[in-house]
Order: C-alpha cells, then sequence, then structure tokens
C-alpha cells in the first residue's frame, strides 16, 4: 500500500520538501491520508482524555487541593503515598454510594427493559395511529435530563398531582413523601429513571424484532406453535444479540445518573439518593477534597474498566452473529 | 376470529393510551405550569388544577425581565435570555468543532484504515487508555516538575511524545490481537462514555482553572467538542460504511485527489447522515447539565445551570417561572428529537444497531 | 377428506383487490397449480387457504368442512415459504423436528420421525449442521422435510424452485412429484414458471389481477386457452396473434389480416361459428410458433392461404430455429428445423396448420369456439 519517496539522482531541495507536504496533507498514499484523518481526533483525546487521566492519578497520590494556594503541577509537594485510597477503601459513604448506584441500575435496567419488550410487542402489527403512538412514547428520552428532573421534583411533591391522581384512583388520601423520605425517594429516581429511558429501550428492542424475518413466525405458525413459544424459539435466540447491546448500553448510561438526582433532590434527603456522581460532585466542590476526589473516580474508573471488559464482549460481535 | 381481533385490538389500544398518558404526563404538567398564575402552582390548599384556569403569560415576563425577576429571586437577580443565548452558542459551537475532527476520524476508520473495519473488540482500548496512561506518566511528572505543564511548548511536546507513544503501542497491539483493531485513534472515545463524567471532569477542571478556562465560551466548545465527537465519529462512520468505497475509489482513479473523493463524493452522498448527526449531538450538548455547572459560574451559564439556580436558590416553590425555562429547554430538542427519530437508535447505541 | 373448495374468494388490502371472487376445486390427492405473474393474487391465495390472512368474502371448504375460522396450525396444512423461512438459528434436525416439539412430543419420537423425514429426503448427513449455514439447495429440503413431517392433508408450496439452480430444480421438480405420487397429498403450488406448471401438475389454475382466467389440465390450457391472456402466457415462444376480420367471398369465409395481405381460409365449423356472430370484424387469430411451416418458395397445394412475409430476425435455439417473419404489420415466430437458416430480409411464404387456430374476440379477449 505505501508508496515510498521515489529518490531522484538529483533532487532539489524544494521538489523534496514538496513532496514530503504532499505527503503529510494525504495527497499522496492512503496510508497517510488516513493518518492526517485521525490526527486531530488523536490529539483531541490526548489532550482532554490521557493528560487529565494522568493528572488525575497524579493528585489523587496526593492531598494537594486549590485552596492550599498551590498550581496543581507543584502537587507533588504534598505527596502523600496513596493515603487518600486508604481513607477511600474505609469510606462509608463512597461503599453505600455505589451499592445505591448499583440497585438504581439493577431495579431501573431490567424494568425498563421489560417494559420496553412489552410496549415492542404491541409495535409488530399494524394498527391506526402507529406512527402518532410512536412519536409520543418517544418523547420521555428526548427531554433534557435536567429538566426531567424538575418536572418529576413538581410532580412528586406530597401535595403534587401524583398523590393526588393516587388518591383519585384508589379512593383513599394517598399522601406518600416521595421526595422527603430516603426509601421513597430512592423509589422516585427510579420511577424518573425508567420513565426517561424506557422509550429507548423500546425504540432498540422494536428495531430488533422488526428484524425477525416475518415468514418464519408464520412458518412456525402454521406448524402448531403457541405465542410463548415462538417467542422462546424464534424471537428471542434472534433478539438476544439486541438485548444484550441494549441492556449493556442502558446500564452504562444508568451508572452515569446524575442530572436527574440533582435537580429533583439533590442527593437528599440526608444522603439516601447519593449516587456515585453525586457522591464525587459532593466530595469536589462541598468538601474541597480534590485529591480524595481524584482518588475515588479513579477507583471508580477501575472498577468500571473491569466491568466493562466484561460487559462490552458481546457487543464484539455484530447483532445477529452468534457465536455458539 | 374477527371477535379476538376486535379484543385484541381493544386492548392494543387501552394499553397503548394509558403508556402514553404516563409518557407525555410530565411534559404537560410543565407544560400547562408555565402558563399558570401563581395561586394555580400547588396544590397546597387540597386543590389541583389540572390546566391552567387563567392562562398567563407572566411566569415568562418574570423570568425573561432582568429587573423584575429580582423580586422573586434572592440570590438570582439575572434574567434567563443571556442563558438561552449561551445555550444555543456553546451546543452550536460544540456541534460543529465535534464534527469537524469528529466526521475526519469517522472517514478515516471507515475507509482507510483497515484493521478498524470487522471485528472490533470494544475491550481493547481500555488496556491501550491503561498502557497510554502508564507510560506517560513519567513525562508528565517531569512536565509538572519543570513546571512547564501550562505553557505552549510543554503542552505541545507532551502531546507530540503522546501521539509517537500512542502510534507505537497501537501497531504493538494490533501486531497482539490478531482479530485486531486499533489503527491510529486511541478507542478511549467509547470508554469515555463508559465513565461518570464527573470522573473526568475533576482534573479537567484543575487543568481549566490553570489555563484560565473556566467560564470562557471556547473552555465550554473544547470539551463539549470532546464529550460528543464520540458520537459523530460512530454515527458518522456507521452512514459512511453505507457509501459504497467503489465510488471513492473510482473518483481517486479518474483522477480527483483524496480530499476531493471525501468532499466531493462521499460528504455528498452522506447529507441525510450529516443532518441527523447534527441534530443529534446538538440535543446532547444543549441538554448536558455536568459540564455546564462545573465550568461556567456567571458569564456562560447555559439553560440547564440557570435552571437549577432557580431552583437551590429559592425555598419557596417558584414553580412557574422554573416551567418556563424547563418549557423553552425543551423546545429544541423535541422538534429535533421528533426530525431524527429514526436515527436516534442508532445515535444512542453507538451505530451498533442499524435501523 | 382434503379436497379444497374455493367459493367466491376475496382478498382486499385497502383499496387494492388482490383476489377477486375465486372460485376453483382441487380434488383429493390432486397436484394443483396456480400459475401467473408476479402480483396477480396467487400468494395472497394460498395464504388464506392455509389460513395466513382471513378473506374479505367468501368461504373455503376442506372436504365439507367450512375452515375461515379455524387458526391455521388446526388445518392441517404445511406450508414450504417462497424463501423457505428456515429457522437458521437451529439445527436441521431441529428444524426439521420443530412442529413435533411445540406439540411436545417425546424426545425419542420426535429424533425417530426427523430421522425419517431426513431419509427420505437424503439430508441425514445434516441433520447436526446450523440451518443458516446449508446451500440454498439444502434449505429447500429442509423446508420440506420440515412441513413434511406434520403429515399435512394438503401441502402447499409457495415458488419453492424459483431460488434453486437449474440443475437442481431439475431434480427437485421430479423428486416432488415421486413424494406427491407416494403420499398421495392434495397439493397446490404457486409458480409463475410455467413449464414447471405444465410438467407438474394435474390441473393449472392460471390468474392474473386476482381474476382466475382458466382451470384445467395442462393439455387443456395449452390446447384451448379460454382467452388471450393464457394463450400468450402459456408456451415458449408464446403464441402469434394477428388481428384480422372475418369475411366471406363465394361462399367461403377467410379471416382477412387488418394491416397486412394475409388470408385464410377457414373449416365449416369456424365459419359457421363466426357468421353466426354479429360482430366479427375485430378478431385476434392465435396460431403457435409450432404450426407454421415456413418456406423460402410458395407452396403449389393453396396458393390462397400462403402467407407472404419477409424474415427480420433469426434466433437460432439449437434444436430448432424461430424465425421472425413480417406479414403486413405483424411478425410473426415460426419454429423452423434447427438447419433453416433462410438469409435476413429473404422472402418467405408461410402455412399455417388450420387444426391448431385459435379465434379470440379482440374486445373481450375471450376464444370463440
Amino acid at each position: 500500500m505505501e508508496q515510498t519517496l521515489s529518490t531522484h539522482s538529483s533532487p532539489t531541495s524544494w521538489r523534496r520538501a514538496g513532496q514530503v507536504a504532499a505527503l503529510w496533507l494525504g495527497l499522496r498514499s492512503p496510508v497517510h491520508f488516513a493518518r492526517l484523518l485521525i490526527l486531530p481526533a488523536q490529539v483531541l483525546l490526548l489532550g482532554i482524555v490521557v493528560f487529565p487521566l494522568i493528572t488525575e492519578v497524579y493528585i489523587s497520590l496526593t492531598s494537594w487541593t486549590p485552596t492550599r494556594g498551590a498550581n496543581w503541577w507543584e502537587a507533588y509537594k504534598y505527596w502523600d503515598w496513596g493515603k487518600n485510597y486508604v481513607i477511600l477503601m474505609q469510606d462509608g459513604y463512597f461503599w453505600r454510594a455505589l451499592g445505591r448506584t448499583a440497585l438504581i441500575v439493577a431495579v431501573a435496567v431490567p424494568l425498563e427493559f421489560l417494559l420496553g419488550l412489552g410496549l415492542a410487542f404491541l409495535f409488530l402489527e399494524n394498527f391506526r395511529f402507529k406512527g402518532l403512538f410512536h412519536t409520543l412514547l418517544l418523547t420521555p428520552m428526548m427531554v433534557v435530563p435536567a429538566v426531567a428532573g424538575y418536572m418529576f421534583f413538581m410532580l412528586f411533591q406530597s401535595t403534587g398531582p401524583v398523590n393526588a391522581i393516587l388518591s383519585a384512583l384508589t379512593g383513599l388520601n394517598v399522601q406518600i413523601p416521595w421526595l422527603i423520605h430516603g426509601r421513597w425517594a430512592i423509589v422516585t429516581v427510579i420511577i424518573a429513571e425508567v420513565w426517561q429511558w424506557t422509550p429507548l429501550m423500546f425504540l432498540i428492542l422494536l428495531s430488533g424484532l422488526l428484524g425477525i424475518p416475518e415468514d418464519q413466525l408464520r412458518a412456525a405458525t402454521i406448524l402448531g406453535a403457541n405465542f410463548w413459544q415462538k417467542f422462546r424459539y424464534l424471537m428471542w435466540p434472534m433478539l438476544r444479540p439486541v438485548a444484550v447491546i441494549a441492556l449493556v448500553i442502558r446500564g452504562m448510561e444508568a451508572v452515569k445518573i446524575f442530572d436527574t438526582i440533582f435537580l429533583m433532590t439533590g442527593g437528599g434527603p440526608a444522603r439516601a439518593t447519593e449516587s456515585i456522581s453525586i457522591y464525587m460532585y459532593k466530595v469536589a466542590f462541598k468538601d474541597i477534597r480534590w485529591s480524595y476526589a481524584a482518588a475515588a473516580a479513579i477507583v471508580i474508573l477501575v472498577v468500571m474498566t473491569v466491568i466493562a471488559s466484561y460487559a462490552l464482549r458481546p457487543l464484539q460481535a455484530p447483532a445477529g452473529e452468534e457465536t455458539t | 376470529m374477527n371477535r379476538s381481533r376486535w379484543w385484541t385490538a381493544l386492548i392494543r389500544y387501552v394499553l397503548l393510551v394509558v403508556v402514553t398518558v404516563v409518557a407525555i404526563f410530565p411534559t404537560y404538567w410543565m407544560a400547562t405550569m408555565a402558563f399558570k398564575p401563581k395561586t394555580e402552582w400547588t396544590g397546597a390548599g387540597g386543590v389541583i388544577y389540572w390546566y391552567p384556569h387563567n392562562p398567563t403569560l407572566e411566569n415568562f415576563r418574570t423570568l425573561l425581565a432582568q429587573n423584575q425577576v429580582g423580586k422573586f429571586f434572592r440570590a438570582n437577580t439575572a434574567s434567563a435570555l443571556p442563558s438561552i443565548r449561551n445555550s444555543l452558542i456553546v451546543a452550536t459551537l460544540g456541534t460543529l468543532f465535534a464534527f469537524g475532527v469528529g466526521v475526519l476520524a469517522a472517514y478515516g476508520l471507515s475507509r482507510h484504515d483497515t484493521s478498524a473495519q470487522g471485528h472490533f473488540p470494544f475491550y481493547l482500548p481500555l488496556v491501550r487508555l491503561a498502557l497510554l496512561v502508564i507510560i506517560l506518566m513519567p513525562f508528565m511528572l517531569l512536565g509538572s516538575r519543570l513546571a512547564i505543564v501550562d505553557k505552549w511548548y510543554g503542552i505541545g511536546g507532551l502531546i507530540l511524545i503522546g501521539i509517537m507513544v500512542d502510534d507505537r503501542i497501537g501497531r504493538l497491539m494490533a501486531r497482539v490481537y490478531t482479530r485486531g483493531p486499533v489503527g491510529n485513534l486511541p478507542f478511549s472515545i467509547l470508554q469515555l462514555r463508559m465513565f461518570p463524567p464527573i470522573a473526568i471532569m475533576i482534573p479537567i477542571m484543575v487543568m481549566w482553572a490553570a489555563f484560565a478556562m473556566v467560564d470562557t465560551l471556547h473552555g465550554l466548545v473544547l470539551i463539549y467538542g470532546v464529550v460528543t465527537f464520540a458520537f459523530v465519529v460512530w454515527l458518522m462512520k456507521s452512514f459512511f460504511d453505507e457509501i459504497p468505497r467503489e465510488l471513492d475509489e473510482a473518483a481517486i482513479v479518474d483522477g480527483s485527489s483524496y480530499w476531493g473523493a471525501f468532499f466531493k463524493v462521499v460528504l455528498p452522498l452522506s447529507k441525510g447522515g450529516l443532518a441527523a448527526t447534527a441534530l443529534f449531538v446538538f440535543i446532547l450538548n444543549w441538554s448536558d447539565f455536568l459540564v455546564a455547572l462545573l465550568l461556567t459560574n456567571e458569564k456562560w451559564t447555559t439553560i440547564p445551570v440557570f435552571l437549577n439556580r432557580l431552583v437551590s436558590a429559592e425555598t419557596g416553590a417558584q414553580y412557574g417561572p422554573k416551567a418556563a425555562l424547563g418549557l423553552i429547554a425543551l423546545i429544541p430538542v423535541l422538534v429535533f428529537g421528533i426530525a431524527i427519530q429514526r436515527y436516534l437508535v442508532r445515535g444512542l447505541t453507538f451505530g451498533a444497531i442499524k435501523k | 377428506m382434503a379436497s379444497i373448495r374455493l367459493h367466491n374468494l376475496r382478498k382486499t388490502f385497502g383499496n387494492v383487490v388482490a383476489v377477486h371472487s375465486l372460485s376453483l376445486s382441487i380434488a383429493d390427492g390432486e397436484f394443483a397449480a396456480l400459475l401467473g405473474p408476479s402480483g396477480c393474487g396467487k400468494t395472497t391465495t394460498m395464504n388464506m387457504i392455509a389460513g395466513l390472512e382471513t378473506p374479505t368474502a367468501g368461504d373455503i371448504f376442506f372436504g365439507d368442512k367450512r375452515v375461515n375460522d379455524v387458526p391455521p396450525d388446526r388445518r392441517g396444512v404445511g406450508f414450504v415459504f417462497q424463501n423457505y423461512a428456515i429457522f437458521t438459528h437451529m439445527t436441521v434436525a431441529e428444524n426439521i423436528g420443530f412442529g413435533l416439539r411445540v406439540q411436545r412430543r417425546p424426545p425419542d419420537e420426535i429424533r425417530r420421525e426427523v430421522h425419517k423425514v431426513a431419509e427420505l429426503l437424503d439430508i441425514t448427513h445434516l441433520l447436526t449442521t446450523r440451518a443458516g449455514k446449508l446451500s440454498i439447495n439444502d434449505m429447500q429440503k429442509v423446508a420440506i422435510g420440515r412441513s413434511m413431517i406434520m403429515k399435512p392433508r394438503i401441502f402447499l408450496l409457495d415458488e419453492p424452485f424459483s431460488n434453486l439452480d437449474a440443475s437442481f430444480r431439475f431434480y427437485m421438480r421430479g423428486e416432488l412429484k415421486r413424494l406427491q405420487r407416494e403420499i398421495g397429498q392434495t397439493m397446490i403450488y404457486v409458480t409463475h414458471d410455467q413449464v414447471e406448471a405444465m410438467s407438474m401438475a394435474d390441473k393449472i389454475a392460471v390468474m392474473d389481477f386476482g381474476v382466475l382466467q382458466q382451470f384445467g389440465t395442462p393439455d387443456e390450457i395449452y390446447n384451448t386457452p379460454a382467452n388471450l391472456f393464457v394463450a400468450n402466457f402459456i408456451g415458449s415462444p408464446s403464441m402469434n396473434f394477428v388481428r384480422c376480420r372475418y369475411c366471406q367471398e363465394n361462399g367461403q369465409g377467410y379471416l382477412v389480416q387488418q394491416e397486412g395481405p394475409a388470408r385464410l381460409v377457414l373449416d365449416a365449423r369456424r365459419r359457421h361459428l363466426l357468421a353466426q356472430r354479429h360482430r366479427a370484424d375485430d378478431l385476434v387469430l392465435g396460431i403457435r410458433p409450432e404450426f407454421i411451416h415456413a418456406s423460402p418458395t410458395m407452396s403449389a397445394a393453396e396458393p390462397e392461404t400462403a402467407w407472404p412475409g419477409r424474415v427480420v430476425f433469426l434466433e437460432p435455439l439449437g434444436a430448432r430455429t424461430i424465425v421472425h417473419v413480417r406479414v403486413g404489420a405483424d411478425t410473426l415466430q415460426v419454429a423452423a428445423p434447427a438447419d433453416y437458416r433462410p438469409a435476413l430480409d429473404a422472402p418467405q411464404w408461410l402455412t399455417l396448420d388450420p387444426r391448431f387456430l385459435h379465434v379470440f374476440d379482440a374486445q373481450s379477449g375471450l376464444a370463440i369456439r
């Protein structure tokens, strides 16, 4: 592929320079052209991902914090051999935030999956106003997450419309302290998360279901398979790769939950809805313990990396191609 | 048979109507709230106003007018207008920046970097990122010891070393993992999406503060560009992959330059994809809360941050103006989002699922 | 009983009429082909027989039982789809055994039955292969086997051979015919390939635009087409058509070409038939290329009826040569012997075999018999 520069017997230096320039502008060889295309991205990622990460590791090993007056590159003056990590391991708030985040993901994502799957089945056949319903159902995922947080803040006031609707439906005087009581607050967070992201699950799973050849389902019908058998023997095996992608991606995103909680409860009451992101935010900006927040971030990154290296594995094989 | 069809249709519609009502009720509630006068905001008096009985534009007036807001909000006397303007500018420029970088990389990955084709092991870049961090660490420490990491030559030198190291690692890994990926792009772009953004934002804040880029336009645009350019790369790559390679090869054979083939053949053919990706990325930038929360304080406040301030500033519930601002924030995303419905799945799954 | 009777069957999709008041009966054990160009409603008809589509109007009877409201799996039909609809993620054995598996039959029995079917189709060596990896030809067999294992009373095949390569298609035609004879099921077969229909079916139903054009044995369809569509659709190369009018001179009946010099003496029966019609000036004369004789000189016997023309095109097909001859404004195809090679533009004299003439009304397209 790579074209080598043809060195003439008496190349003038101008010509040579021109050839080099042409190479670097990607005019000569596809390899150099590709290199040039990718260069800006590489610079950007190095500058804004890799070096900050290194900075983060660096700071986390010190007790530096901006209020100490030194610039961050002088943090070596506060070097303390990773004491932050030792403290972090014993920090109950950190572990509880981690557990709480895991709980939110573990409840919300499967719920979204089941609801999305159910909805997708409703959309398999044609019916009137299908397009309208489809569009309306998608709106939650388009709502700005911070605004969604505010919406749920309004809805779940003790004297708000949700309690009023529940009262009307049950005939009782429902007064659930949604955002005030710890247990209820986390339920509210999960409801908001499910409300906002079920549409995405629905969309992904619907596109998966529509990818199943209709004739195979018809063939199974004629052979006497009932709905459950068709689902188990045909739809599920073919849907599985898509379902895995949906679960992994949603899981990945749900771990990061911040905006909604921040506007809805601010992590409270007390620390009842403090997700891992909220925890880090508080450490860095409320407690001004930057190096400690950096250490927490590094631990999270490592944990997520380990999880991701397993969780993302199914994404390697393109959807539809199974490895048995 | 006809009778059972009738029943299933009825059940379907009942379910759909219930789910749809749940899906749009929060938005509806906020929209009505924006037009309710103060007396109808809460159900504290035991009465819930399901729709505005006396619709008014007062909330919008309060929100946008500079002086009147002060009466309601002690901590925030500013009008919301600058934040709306800021959101528009930042989201647009961030999108353009992400595009400039991302589209080129996407084309490179789609056409030229054969090793990135086909089975791309998503977990490998993590190894690569870790290696990069470990190898570049001493250089960085050296740089900070010499106090040159805030100078242009310090940064430039580090990035140059970074590129060389990255290329070496890429080539090495391509040899180790034969199924492998790893052209020149550090695929950390994907796990960027996996890590809680705040984990990356902590050092970014440190560096931004050092470079005096907090609360500046270029500081915001730069970080928005990075956060969303992963989407541009994956989305545009999936669109470019759909255009047959033979087209640009034919253009090159016919005497067009590589750039010519890209600009005159491939880009015009992917107009739809470009538009969809642009709108998608705009929505992401527009919706961002965390980055703006951390990197702005006064001048470049965006809508979500302003909204948050309204919430935290006032203990008494100022529902109306906040709802009005929320409604303003929703309008562009709803319009654009519905326009690119078809591509939402592709965007949010990084092009893994095409419909 | 597994005879099938369709009575005024009709299916519309919105404003589009897919099947137009179709009535047919197919006897028990008969092999019937639904033949027609694509989009003529044959697949819709099949789907209605299988129960995959509900008819808009009309009835379907299996034997004496009306099956309109019987769900597809209770109708006892086997269906082979055009694209085979093989379950690609299962093995061949799982595919074939699927019908029994969903009936929760014991695994032993399933294995036995699968083996029996596989042997019949000669695919025992493929049983553990993933079906997605099969060749098209083998997929075809699996699709047939998967339906066969259910021992359906009625076997429906939707263009089963259209994707196969030519030699295997030829082989499968024979196989299918043999299977049908051995098992003795009623079989309905959808195809757009007239050779397939002619060579395999006991009865052929020719359809166009959702309307049944003719239903009969292959011989009937070929020799006495009911209308212009059937006449044109069946036979390769297709029938020649010449627009004519009828006239009488000297007690003889003639067909006279509308745009050209040709004329043809009619026999007494046809003369009688045409003379009775009050409108006989817009007719179509049809004759298959096989029944025209071309020669470079006028045959002395019947100078009146030999048609003068010129060669415009030669199509040597190996076994014979198709000579395109222009007579007046019409071009006729003549099936000549293989070694017949007149020069282009050479004059030709065509003699038509009067026994194989077809006369159609040009307005209605119906045959006049």
